[in-house]
């Protein structure tokens, strides 16, 4: 297949696009880092200050991965058999708990403690909304990978378990054990990996340089401007960690790039489980939990003056959606152009794995090209969105090289050999087989870029952006402003999706696949 | 004939795509086309409609045509330009000396920092206010205040909202206060510390909402309270600096001009920024004081607390002791 779709000069662009906007920025700032940098700043103070950071960032991730696989195991486990209407629900609570931006988590997390009047350690603030973020999705993949499993050899083993005197709570356990291993052991590092990485939550709730993970010391490294041997430093050692938990993330999931998680077909014979029934609908109801804080602080927010909620919409309306907008084309071009790069280019673009967005601001604020091409207001939105866009190539190659698959090959080299041209091949039969993964990648760059702070905080001078304007609400307590501001986020969000994927006739939701 | 249409749409989208990556900036990014202007880079609020920027702006331009008719060559649009997001003012002057011709509103310190810029002319000092603890009245009466700072660890206790100094220059004041002036310990900073926050503004605000009885910021914060009282409540705001028997440390406001700029025009900036017109709006604009002596202070600014301004030689001072600062903090 690749022979007929293989095209070396988009292969040129893709590559070409990462070498001219990431690794010849990151490469030329990285030489002019650590030469204009004086090695003594790398003193015992600032080692200390790494260090600390390290293992803040390590406990708080480890911790968050440990919560959600405990947490989800239990949910999974009371809510596998369910209906199919109950799990639906729970797939929608987790997939709009799961797109929500760091921002609007921490946002959320700070609104919540703050009802029940805690002030919460920020350790424990970032773990509660990291495992917020991600437990109800793990639970939600879990629960199909129970059906799954009971629907198949299951059913044998839990009749010979009951057959042979064990409880029915013992005989779920060591029935459902082995995909609950399985499904665990693919998550963890992918939790673990996030959590570590992420960047504007970890800001907003860790309020100050003590705690702090390395992503955050590198960004107010990059902001203070006065060691760039420790810059150089920073952004080495988060690509470093990146790198890592990419290789354990790869070994966990060998076999497994692309599965598909959208529902499994459903079935109305219950499954056996050692709870009682109600519990699975207990369960799911509890995954609403966070939705409904998020529509509480909403709908707190509806009490701001008419005046003062339309100047802040009007503030910040232009560069927010232009920043999504422009991201979400150039995630589009770039699909369009992944497509035809064939397998093995594909599994190349994982690279861009080890790069985060705070790492990109450290390579583009020393780039010489940026001041006179990207330098002020729209046209430093431009290069932010192409950014963005490139960030998500990891993405891009795994969703459609899991649909490029299923196609067979035999259908185009019959289609080419009936003298269709390759080039009609392409637009007519290998773009709409990845129609629905490009619509997912469209949605998922719009509403990362609607939340993303790092590279708008440090390159679109004094635009604002809604997600930057809702981070400083909520840093200043005005959580009903804040919770305004990336109301209209989710609201914006909600609308691309029901453009997206709700038709008319076919009122389904999608599941997301990683 | 639709699938034709589509794939002529898609193949338009990826084109408006490829321009608009390299084309579009070039040719709408003003700093390419237009280098006819002096443009000088300053913090968010000294820049805008009715700012003390604005003012500059005025003053300078008004200098400039009067004498351009003798001298073709000079610029006489000047404009001011925010630094860069969350960025210092030194940092975004570090990443733009290249075609940027002066910074406007660089602390002392910061302002030692640039000197060392091989793009560095020379520097004007313009305004100055002693920083202070201003506290709010009503959530913390006078008789709870302390009157020196020995007292201040014990009666301030997690009730102070201060700055981040990694980013913001009011923050830096208190390094100045623990470093230079040895008035308080790093370890009684962090007790009297309610949050830390990235910027002045930032945590002004939300001292404005009750959130803290006391804020670090500046004296002429309180001239702010009293200058903007309206009817019965006039001279008397419940936001008061608190009197310390040593004195606070002083933040200084500087100019830092650059070698892309001429003699002439950097004579006619600085000139600009001392001139009477100038100086008199700092007080209401940039709420801070006048440096130039024969500038009055407006009627409200007699009501202020007196405060003792200590000042230090920062001569010596470069970026590595800024970071052994920050790093102690940050520790």
């Amino acid at each position: 297949m690749d022979s007929v779709i293989y095209s070396k000069k988009l292969r040129i662009f893709v590559f070409g696009l990462i070498a001219l906007f990431v690794l010849l920025p990151l490469g030329h700032s990285l030489i002019g880092y650590l030469l204009a940098g004086d090695l003594s700043s790398i003193n015992l103070i600032f080692l200390k200050i790494l260090l600390r950071s390290l293992l803040f960032g390590a406990s708080q991730a480890l911790a968050s991965a440990v919560f959600v696989a405990i947490l989800s195991i239990a949910i999974a486990l009371a809510a596998y058999s369910a209906s199919p209407w109950i799990r639906r629900l729970l797939s929608l609570s987790a997939h709009l708990v799961f797109v929500l931006p760091g921002t609007a988590l921490a946002l959320l997390t700070l609104g919540t403690f703050d009802r029940i009047d805690i002030k919460p350690h920020p350790w424990l603030a970032i773990v509660f909304a990291h495992t917020l973020w991600s437990v109800f999705f793990v639970a939600h993949r879990l629960v199909e990978r129970f059906r799954e499993h009971m629907k198949g050899r299951g059913q044998q083993q839990w009749q010979l378990c009951i057959n042979s005197g064990a409880s029915p709570l013992r005989t779920m356990v060591a029935v459902l054990w082995q995909p609950m291993k399985h499904e665990i052991s693919q998550w963890f590092p992918l939790v673990l990996s996030w959590s570590f990485a992420s960047f504007s939550t970890v800001l907003l709730l860790g309020q100050g340089p003590q705690h702090s993970t390395p992503e955050v010391l590198l960004y107010f490294t990059l902001l203070n401007d006065l060691s760039p041997m420790r810059i150089a430093l920073l952004v080495l050692l988060n690509i470093a960690i990146q790198f890592w938990i990419f290789r354990a993330l790869l070994k966990s999931r060998r076999a497994s790039w692309g599965s598909n998680f959208a529902f499994l077909k459903s079935s109305t014979r219950p499954l056996k489980t050692a709870f009682p029934r109600w519990l699975d609908t207990v369960t799911v109801a509890i995954s609403f939990v966070p939705l409904v804080l998020i529509l509480d602080q909403f709908f707190s927010a509806l009490t701001l003056p008419q005046v003062e909620a339309l100047a802040l919409i009007e503030s910040a309306m232009l560069p927010s959606l232009t920043y999504a907008g422009l991201t979400a084309l150039f995630v589009w071009g770039l699909s369009l152009a992944v497509i035809k790069i064939g397998e093995p280019s594909r599994r190349a673009l994982l690279v861009m794995f080890f790069i985060s967005p705070t790492i990109l601001c450290a390579a583009w604020l020393q780039f010489p090209p940026r001041s006179f091409l990207w330098n002020e207001g729209y046209s430093s939105i431009i290069l932010a969105s192409l950014l963005m866009a490139i960030l998500q190539l990891p993405l891009i190659g795994i969703w459609l090289g899991h649909d490029l698959k299923r196609i067979e090959n035999r259908k185009f080299h019959e289609a080419v050999s009936l003298g269709m041209p390759p080039q009609k091949s392409y637009w007519l039969l290998l773009v709409p087989a990845c129609k629905d993964s490009i619509k997912k990648l469209l949605f998922f760059s719009f509403v990362l870029a609607l939340g993303e702070v790092a590279l708008a905080s440090t390159l679109f001078g004094e635009l604002p952006t809604w997600a930057l304007q809702s981070r400083r609400f909520a840093e200043t307590y005005e959580f009903n402003t804040a919770s305004f501001l990336f109301a209209i986020n989710l609201s914006l969000s909600g609308l691309t999706y029901l453009l997206l994927f709700v038709r008319p006739k076919k009122f389904a939701l999608k599941g997301a696949r990683l | 004939m639709r699938k034709t249409l589509r794939l002529a749409t898609q193949k338009l989208l990826l084109t408006f795509c490829a321009f608009l990556t390299l084309a579009l900036p070039s040719c709408t990014n003003s700093q390419t086309k237009n280098r006819a202007r002096i443009e000088i880079l300053s913090y968010s609020s000294m820049v805008g409609k009715g700012s003390l920027g604005e003012a500059i702006e005025l003053e300078f331009e008004k200098k400039c045509l009067e004498i351009k008719p003798d001298t073709p060559n000079l610029r006489c649009d000047l404009v001011l330009l925010p630094e860069d997001g969350d960025s210092n003012l030194v940092a975004s002057f570090n990443r733009k000396a290249s075609h940027i011709d002066g910074v406007l509103g660089l602390s002392e310190l910061q302002e030692k920092q640039v000197r060392h810029h091989p793009k560095f002319l020379r520097s004007t000092l313009f305004a100055h206010s002693p920083y202070a603890f201003i506290a709010n009245t009503k959530l913390f009466p006078k008789n709870l205040w302390p009157k020196n700072w020995n007292e201040v660890p014990q009666k301030l206790e997690g009730k102070v909202f201060i700055q981040d100094p990694r980013i913001s220059s009011a923050g830096i004041g208190l390094l100045k206060a623990i470093h230079l002036l040895k008035l308080i310990s790093s370890a009684d900073l962090k007790k009297i510390t309610k949050k830390s926050f990235p910027s002045w503004s930032l945590s002004y605000n939300s001292f404005l909402k009750d959130e803290a009885p006391v804020v670090w910021s500046y004296q002429s914060s309180e001239a702010y309270h009293l200058c903007n009282l309206e009817g019965s409540d006039k001279g008397d705001s419940a936001f008061k600096a608190i009197p310390l028997e040593e004195g606070y440390p002083t933040q200084e406001e500087w100019l830092a001009l650059s070698k892309n700029l001429n003699e002439i025009e950097a004579k006619l900036l600085e000139e600009a920024v001392l001139s009477d017109f100038v100086q008199k709006q700092i007080p209401l604009k940039n709420w801070m004081y006048p440096t130039s002596p024969s500038t009055s202070l407006p009627e409200c600014y007699k009501g202020l607390t007196p405060l003792k301004s200590l000042k230090v030689s920062v001569d010596q001072f470069d970026s590595r002791i800024l970071q052994n600062w920050l790093d102690q903090w940050s520790l």
